[in-house]
């Protein structure tokens, strides 16, 4: 079980809704997936075509947990307004703290973050802030009382997998919140490891949206992550230089 | 016969005469609507969003859902609408 807040989920994966190539598809690849959480943003509607379809009204809204987004914040400011504006929706009181610092790199401003994170936890929000893999940051980020911390492997959409274990794992085991590993995520086995370093969970969006087939690689992620998962609790051999065998050295039929 | 209140004069034709059409700014545009569309709600059913789960804010204050057929429109004010997306 994952648990967030008050929230409890069975699912490990909480998947993005961004770019997918069809209602379709993402439909398809949300239910292929099995995942709990969808992660949406706020945006100005146009309102002069108020019959194109939305995404939200093809789920079964009772079978999944929003996780709005602040992305487009560049201040706490503003992300305090889109979290606001979220929960005025009357769907849901979870929010993905994303204040980004560089448009470049779309890593997140540390300091912003934190600002914002925090007044979200006074206001009453289940707070998941998206933050760097600074190590002393996500510990501050639980200190003001974050429900999880969500710390990237990658920058966001470059499917570049972990390039920072060492710290992602410090960032697990100091942790007494729920640690989700978001963004970077390009493949089943960048998934699988990020749970077997001891993650609580995986938040993807494009290494599915932008595949080639998003619903086989929906399934793709749904087994990686249980897998890793399952390897994480097992608890994998110690490392050696040198090989130890399988098979009896005692009682050989030669010589 | 109604007495008006004296303010200054640039604001006062508002009041003076009856007008038909409210001019809003929607999402940073400029918009008229038919004045008889003057709640909140009101205005949704103008663009066919009553339907939709949408977010209204209201000259910088964000609207509670239960209050949208109580609130009134008047003109200039800046309302903002905005809605879920795909994102991550």
């Amino acid at each position: 079980m994952l648990k967030i807040g008050s929230y409890e989920f069975s699912s490990r994966l909480l998947l993005g809704t961004g770019k997918y190539p069809n209602f379709d598809v993402q439909k398809q690849s949300v239910e292929v997936s099995e995942t709990e959480i969808l992660t949406f943003a706020v945006r100005r509607m146009n309102i002069f075509e108020a019959s194109q379809p939305n995404f939200l009204e093809k789920l079964d809204l009772k079978k999944y947990t929003l996780l709005p987004n602040t992305a487009g914040a560049k201040t706490a400011k503003e992300a305090v307004r889109i979290a606001h504006l979220a929960k005025a929706s009357g769907l849901c009181d979870m929010i993905k703290v994303e204040v980004i610092g560089c448009q470049k790199t779309l890593l997140p401003d540390p300091i912003e973050t934190l600002k914002a994170a925090e007044e979200l936890v006074k206001l009453g929000f289940t707070v998941l802030p998206y933050t760097s893999d600074d190590v002393l940051l996500a510990k501050r980020l639980e200190a003001v009382g974050c429900h999880a911390i969500m710390p990237g492997a990658s920058p966001i959409g470059s499917g570049q997998g972990i390039i920072n274990p060492l710290n992602l794992r410090f960032i697990m085991e100091q942790s007494e919140v729920p640690v989700i590993v978001d963004a970077g995520i390009g493949t089943p086995s960048d998934a699988a490891i990020a749970m077997e370093l001891g993650a609580d969970g995986v938040l993807l969006n494009t290494a599915v949206s932008g595949a080639k087939d998003p619903v086989k690689m929906a399934k793709a992620m749904k087994l990686a992550i249980e897998a890793g998962r399952l390897g994480y609790e097992a608890g994998r051999i110690e490392k050696n230089d040198y090989a130890i065998a399988s098979s009896p050295v005692e009682g050989l039929s030669i010589g | 016969m109604v007495r008006f209140s004296i303010g200054p004069f640039d604001t006062a034709p508002f009041n003076l005469m009856e007008v038909d059409e409210l001019e809003l700014i929607i999402n940073g545009e400029k918009i008229r609507i038919p004045a008889e569309e003057s709640t909140v709600t009101g205005l949704l059913q103008h663009f066919n969003l009553h339907q939709k789960v949408v977010i209204v804010e209201l000259n910088d204050e964000i609207l509670a859902k239960e209050s949208l057929s109580e609130t009134l429109l008047s003109n200039g004010d800046k309302v903002e609408i905005v809605h879920f997306v795909g994102g991550g």
